[in-house]
């Protein structure tokens, strides 16, 4: 007998297959303008962002590391609707992200209005990395993909055509309390979280 | 890791006399007890998600066999492989052979209460490893060598002081006097080096889920992405509780989790990790292993203790208990503190080992008031004493069955009874009793008034 069968006996002898599958409770159903529940969450989640169109994309990025005295270097992800993005004061890098990344460039499969959080996910064409080792992460989300519940997210994942090895429900930067439960922003991740809702 | 509870006494009194540490419990109601009230407020449906989450882990517990191989299956689906660890040592073994045959090394750790339930940290370095606690509050115990005294922040005992000196001795650099956001840059700095250098991830999980064959990890800092991102190699270890069927599933108790621990609505990050990278992933492990940790865990599902399996790791009865308000979480001598450590110590390392863990509450209720999923905790402390009194772990058991034995001979009981009271009131001064012989430690916190000039019975006899 394998330690998994003897594991697996003592479990059968307490586990009946009786007790029924609850009911889950409903997901919420937010009510009014999914985009300004979005907004508000996320502000909440201590992420700024702001609205622009496809075309002012480039310059809105520009004006955000300008503003926060960033070097104009970037580290884009490829996925679509990014690869070909580009502003010539900007230095572009599609390489792996290290302990130079200032910040970086990627997009979301979805906003969930609920909670004010992005979901990502890993890929061909993406680095979960660029998630984690930038200072400053912006992301690019088509108002279009605003859900309004984490429940909204799965049904989105599930139509991919594979499982992604990571998915990444983002609410705002990355925080410790662990230093006297004080809330510090930037502890492994992110400092800063903008998200660049384009319509 | 090794217990200390059965010094559980010694370590209460320690803690009540330190200073530094009251000061640091002071800043927990502030913290957490706040912050979860304010988000459960904008939380109307809390009490109905509750008990749906109660239901929820019911079923799955009664189901368990059928959850833990659907899983499995679907780890392996997906290109992972599950290790099943019958106790601690066995887990730890696993691990670190996972480690060696590949030649890894440098291990990065996110946060895991399992992991410290079975000692990994002690092992891996023993078998030459060179292990880094990535998250924050674990990095900071790991420098101070000492055990996690809360499950959720496991430094909450340490001043920002004491962590300047543990940075200055550890870095190269003096970061004595240093502020918090200075530390917490400090600690970015160095961890970055560690991060790029990892050849192993190590994490917990806070579920698994069935349908997926997903892990769920539910942080603020980032550091479990990135130690499961970056190296070579993913372990996650979680105890065969954890399972859940579906992402709905999960979407429940995510909801209530955060809010009872931290008071946040979704932590910064929660993360689903799914088998090792795939072949045209530009980045991610190559490998992925899941460890399911039973340590005792099974045996709990028949008898009294099986809703204890219910738990989320939240830390909310913790954060309300006025015992661990008033004692924080070393003294209770291993890794899981507070009343679901008043619980999980004994089930865990055997009551011999913690009998007073279960006496260390008032039962006042608060505990499981506050918890998301309805553990009857007050119910189990009690269960738990008498356990410890028929095993013949309860000091003044002597003097249990001697009153016992009375009680059932009321008019015995009376005869005794007049004589020790007729004793104590020629003893009284001033209304109130002076220290009697063999009461030394129960009388060191109460006064004992002098009793009354007759018993109550007498006074009724005398009535009628
Ligand atoms: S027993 Fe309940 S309140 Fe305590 S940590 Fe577990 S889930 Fe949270």
């Amino acid at each position: 007998m394998t330690s998994r069968d003897r594991i697996l006996e003592r479990i059968r002898a307490g586990a009946h297959h009786q007790v029924p599958r609850p009911r889950l409770p409903e997901a919420p159903a937010p009510e009014g303008d999914l985009l300004e529940l979005l907004q508000d969450n996320l502000t909440l989640a201590a992420a700024s962002h702001q609205r622009c169109s496809t075309q002012e994309l480039p310059a809105a990025v520009a004006a955000y590391l300008q503003r926060n005295q960033l070097p104009a270097k970037l580290w884009v992800s490829d996925e679509a609707g990014l690869v070909d993005f580009h502003h010539p004061d900007i230095e572009l890098h599609h390489e792996s992200p290290g302990a130079e990344t200032s910040a970086a460039l990627t997009g979301a499969l979805a906003g969930i209005a609920e909670t004010g959080s992005l979901v990502l996910h890993s890929g061909a064409d993406r680095r979960t990395a660029l998630n984690f080792l930038a200072d400053h992460h912006l992301v690019v989300l088509p108002v279009r993909s605003v859900v309004a519940c984490i429940e909204d997210a799965w049904p989105l994942l599930r139509e991919l055509p594979d499982w992604p090895r990571t998915v990444n429900i983002i609410t705002g930067p990355s925080r410790t309390a662990d230093i006297e439960q004080t809330i510090q922003m930037g502890a492994h991740g992110p400092r800063s979280l903008h998200i660049l809702l384009v319509h | 890791m090794k217990s200390t509870s059965v010094h559980f006494h010694a370590n209460a009194r320690a803690a009540l006399n330190d200073p530094v540490l009251q000061d640091a419990l002071k800043r927990l109601k502030a913290g957490f007890v706040v912050k979860r009230r304010e988000a459960l407020e904008g939380l109307p449906d809390f009490p109905a998600m509750r008990e749906a989450a109660s239901a929820l882990k019911k079923h799955i517990l009664d189901h368990l066999d059928i959850y833990l191989e659907q899983y499995e299956a679907a780890v392996r689906r997906q290109g992972g492989e599950v290790h099943w660890a019958e106790d601690a040592e066995q887990a730890r073994r696993i691990v670190a052979d996972l480690c060696q045959r590949q030649g890894l090394r440098r291990v990065l750790k996110g946060k895991t209460m399992v992991g410290e339930e079975v000692g990994l940290n002690e092992e891996l370095e023993a078998a030459g490893l060179e292990v880094v606690e990535t998250d924050l509050g674990e990095y900071i115990i790991q420098l101070a060598k000492e055990p996690p005294s809360h499950i959720i922040a496991p430094a909450i005992h340490k001043t920002r002081g004491q962590v300047g000196e543990l940075f200055s001795n550890a870095h190269d650099n003096d970061m004595s006097g240093a502020n918090a956001p200075e530390l917490v840059a400090e600690a970015r700095r160095v961890m970055r080096r560690h991060f790029l250098a990892g050849e192993v991830g190590i994490t917990g999980a806070n579920f698994l889920i069935a349908e997926t064959g997903s892990n769920i990890i539910v942080t603020n800092e980032g550091n479990g992405d990135l130690s499961a991102t970056l190296p070579k190699m993913h372990i996650v270890v979680a105890g065969i509780e954890k399972v859940v069927p579906t992402l709905e599933d999960a979407t429940l108790l995510l909801r209530i989790l955060a809010r009872s621990a931290t008071g946040q609505r979704m932590t910064s990050y929660t993360t689903l990790h799914t088998g090792p990278k795939r072949t045209s992933d530009r980045d991610g492990p190559n490998a992925y292993h899941v460890v399911l940790v039973d340590n005792g865990r099974s045996r709990m599902l028949t008898g009294p203790y099986r809703d204890m399996l219910h738990c989320i790791r939240c830390g909310a009865c913790l954060n309300h208990c006025p015992v661990y308000g008033a004692i924080g979480g070393h003294a209770y001598g291993w890794v899981y503190p507070g009343p679901m450590g008043s619980v999980l110590t004994p089930l865990i390392t055997g009551l011999d080992q913690a009998a007073s863990l279960p006496q260390a509450s008032s039962l006042c209720g608060r505990c499981e008031a506050v918890c998301p999923v309805a553990i009857p905790l007050p119910r189990m402390l009690r269960e738990l004493r008498f356990d410890g009194f028929d095993q013949g772990h309860v000091s003044g058991r002597g003097l249990l069955r001697t009153w016992a034995f009375l009680a059932c001979r009321p008019r015995l009981y009376r005869r005794i009874s007049s004589l020790l009271l007729a004793a104590a009131r020629g003893l009284a001064r001033r209304g109130w009793l002076p220290a009697l012989p063999g009461t030394g430690a129960w009388r060191r916190a109460r006064d004992l008034p002098a009793p009354a000039a007759q018993s109550f019975s007498d006074w009724w006899r005398r009535r009628q």
